[in-house]
């Protein structure tokens, strides 16, 4: 179980998480919703590490604790911004070796990883990101956060912009990466991707509410 | 680990550009030239001199208007002169400045000459290589003469001149004899010089050269004055004209180097923060590595034109009247810190350009506003003497201004290692390249924060 506790963050005087906390089993999908502005980034960026937060902390099965009023939890958690983390005039080789810690040639094996393997991002790794789609784009995005094999993997909008059959192909990775046992928290606006999760987080005034996941959406809309 | 590879990454970019890189530069060679031809055929239209035959020419400057013993100094110097000449022949010290000298005289077999010459006027003949030295003779050293005093006298000649050692001991030998015959005898000294044969100097002299100054003197013993006269402001239109069109282009070059801050959306820098490099690391990593891979590619080009084809790029040089252009005067070991100071000053402006540009369709607009503004406001386009002079001062703050007056002094042959320049330049790049770190962080920042 992954435990967030205490999480707090303002931007001056306006308080956007107060005190929230909740927790995540592994190999579960979670999403994170919200009205616009409400703080679901902000939470993600803090989780990632991009923030720190005033207080709060992340607990592992194993015991580790991360506080999150620092950084450099990387190796824990992997995060997939909303906007690709590319640098568009270079391959996608090596994109994925600016974010992997370790050396080329275990890159090489990580790559041949099952994990990895699914995105079915092999046959255009030696191609310039600025000739790839969206949906190119967006998987190699993806491999870039699972590149370092963390426990917890973070998705902003996973799949916002693209075209339908890519959001399936998305949707699809996911359900694959939670049966390997790998746990996701994910801010969405698409059905698709809700009907992958295992639970609501509805964040509202800088609360948390946990719901159970397939209630129609005008109801859900009505808890934002 | 990431700052490396992101360091090396940057590398790799860039390399991506050097065809562009390679395009601009041959572009902007080619206006240059186009640009020297032109203006060069332009001024020998307005100035029809011809140098070479007052090349033999040592100028005299009276500064002292009122000078009583003017009528005198003509004859005075006509015999100094001419005992130089022909000291020259006889110099058993000094054969091969001698015998050049002759070899200069040879087809005309003329021996030196003087000319009485305003203070301006003689300056720029010196500039443009029409005399051989300038030779002030005020109204004191006259009467240091006449009541045979060592006179302290002021010689101004380039410091490329191979015969400085020839002209400047000879003169002083010749004046020491003047003033030994003049010591021997009550006559006027224009009266006994006329026996050519009196040697042995009482006075030895010691000339002290400064070869960064264009300055010398010539003194007794261990006095000595030494007197700087500054080149680097000029009167010519087209020497202006030319360095604002090679600062033009040079600024046209550097933009080429210019990539989108598209290339990193503000989320690469969101990750980023998350491996414990913030936004000012990220910044100083990229312009850090901009720089080293501008230094690196500009010492190996002009490695490469230096030693493989100097002698080739220095005779069309020349024929443009621009000396020894590509050597900028200095030894192969002194360009090397001016290239690092241009590679700091041209990477903090291209991070720059970056920090106020969306997208690269924006950077060609936004570099040539810039660049237009900033060449306006350094005095480039219009010369600074039309602005006012506290603006003035300010101009000196511009890196325009510093890179116009670098290329002003190149096309004059001025030695480029000025301490003054070498020093401000440094200075103008460091402050340039903080405030471009400056602005790109506060970019980023503004641009993640809008992001909520």
């Amino acid at each position: 179980m992954y435990t967030l506790s205490n999480v707090s963050f303002s931007y001056g005087k306006r308080t956007i998480l107060d005190d929230i906390g909740f927790s995540m089993e592994s190999g579960k999908c979670y999403a994170l919703l919200g009205a616009n502005g409400c703080g679901k980034s902000t939470l993600m960026t803090i989780l990632a590490g991009s923030k720190k937060a005033a207080a709060g902390t992340l607990s592992f099965p194993d015991g580790t604790v991360c506080n999150l009023r620092a950084s450099g939890r990387s190796s824990l958690i992997g995060y997939v911004p909303q906007e690709n983390p590319l640098i568009n005039t270079l391959n996608g080789y090596d994109n994925l070796l600016l974010w992997y810690k370790g050396s080329g040639s275990e890159l090489k094996k990580t790559i041949q990883s099952d994990l990895i393997q699914m995105l079915g991002i092999d046959s255009y790794l030696k191609r310039t990101v600025s000739k790839l789609s969206g949906g190119m784009k967006r998987r190699l995005s993806i491999a870039i956060g699972l590149i370092n094999l963390p426990r917890i993997l973070l998705l902003d909008e996973p799949s916002a912009a693209l075209d339908l059959p890519c959001k399936q192909d998305i949707a699809k990775y996911l359900a694959e990466y939670n049966k390997k046992g790998g746990t996701i928290l994910l801010t969405t606006h698409e059905e698709a991707e809700l009907s992958l999760c295992d639970r609501y987080m509805i964040l509202k005034s800088g609360h948390i509410t946990e719901h159970e996941p397939g209630m129609p959406v005008d109801k859900l809309i009505s808890l934002f | 680990m990431i700052a490396v590879r992101f360091f090396l990454l940057q590398f790799k970019l860039l390399i991506k550009r050097i065809p562009q890189m390679i395009l601009v530069f041959l572009l902007v060679v080619f206006l240059a030239l186009c640009t020297l031809f032109m203006l060069n055929r332009i001024y020998d239209k307005l100035s029809p001199t011809e140098k070479e035959k007052d090349a033999n020419y040592i100028a005299v400057v009276c500064p002292d208007e009122d000078n009583t013993i003017l009528k005198y100094a003509k004859d005075i110097l006509d015999q100094v002169m001419g005992s130089a000449s022909s000291l020259f022949m006889k110099n058993e010290n000094d054969k091969e400045g001698g015998n050049k000298l002759l070899n200069m005289f040879a087809g005309t077999g003329d021996l030196l000459k003087f000319k009485f010459m305003e203070e301006d006027e003689a300056l720029n003949a010196i500039k443009n290589n029409q005399i051989l030295a300038v030779l002030y003779l005020g109204q004191d050293d006259l009467n240091k003469i006449q009541t045979c005093q060592t006179a302290e006298l002021k010689i101004i000649v380039r410091d490329d001149s191979e015969y400085i050692p020839v002209i400047c001991v000879e003169l002083v030998n010749s004046f020491a004899r003047l003033l030994t015959a003049a010591q021997a005898s009550s006559l006027a000294i224009y009266d006994i010089y006329t026996n050519t044969e009196l040697d042995g100097s009482l006075y030895g002299a010691m000339y002290d050269i400064d070869m960064s100054n264009f300055s010398y003197a010539m003194h007794r013993n261990s006095v000595y004055q030494r007197v700087t006269v500054d080149f680097s402001t000029t009167n010519s239109p087209i020497s202006f004209y030319t360095a604002t069109a090679l600062t033009f282009m040079l600024f046209l070059v550097i933009s080429a180097f210019t990539p989108a801050l598209s290339d990193y959306e503000p989320s690469f820098c969101k990750c980023f923060k998350t491996r414990g490099i913030g936004i000012v690391g990220f910044t100083i990593i990229r312009l850090v590595s901009f720089f080293v891979f501008q230094f690196v590619t500009l010492t190996a080009v002009y490695s490469l034109v230096y030693f493989a084809f100097d002698k080739y790029f220095n005779d069309i040089f020349n024929e443009y009247g621009l000396t020894n252009m590509l050597g900028l005067n200095l030894s192969y070991g002194k360009a090397i810190p001016i290239i690092a100071i241009f590679a700091l000053f041209s990477s903090a402006y291209v991070m720059f350009i970056i920090s106020l540009i969306k997208n690269s369709e924006e950077s060609l607009m936004i570099f040539f506003m810039f660049a237009a503004g900033l060449m306006l406001l350094s005095g480039c386009i219009i010369p600074s003497a039309f602005f006012p002079a506290t603006f003035r001062s300010i101009m000196t703050f511009l890196p325009a201004w510093y890179i116009h007056k670098l290329f002003l002094m190149i096309i004059e042959g001025v030695s480029i290692t000025k301490a003054g320049m070498v020093t401000y330049g440094i200075v103008c790049s460091l402050l340039l390249a903080v405030s471009a770190v400056l602005i790109n962080v506060i970019r980023l920042r503004t641009d993640s924060n809008y992001e909520k």
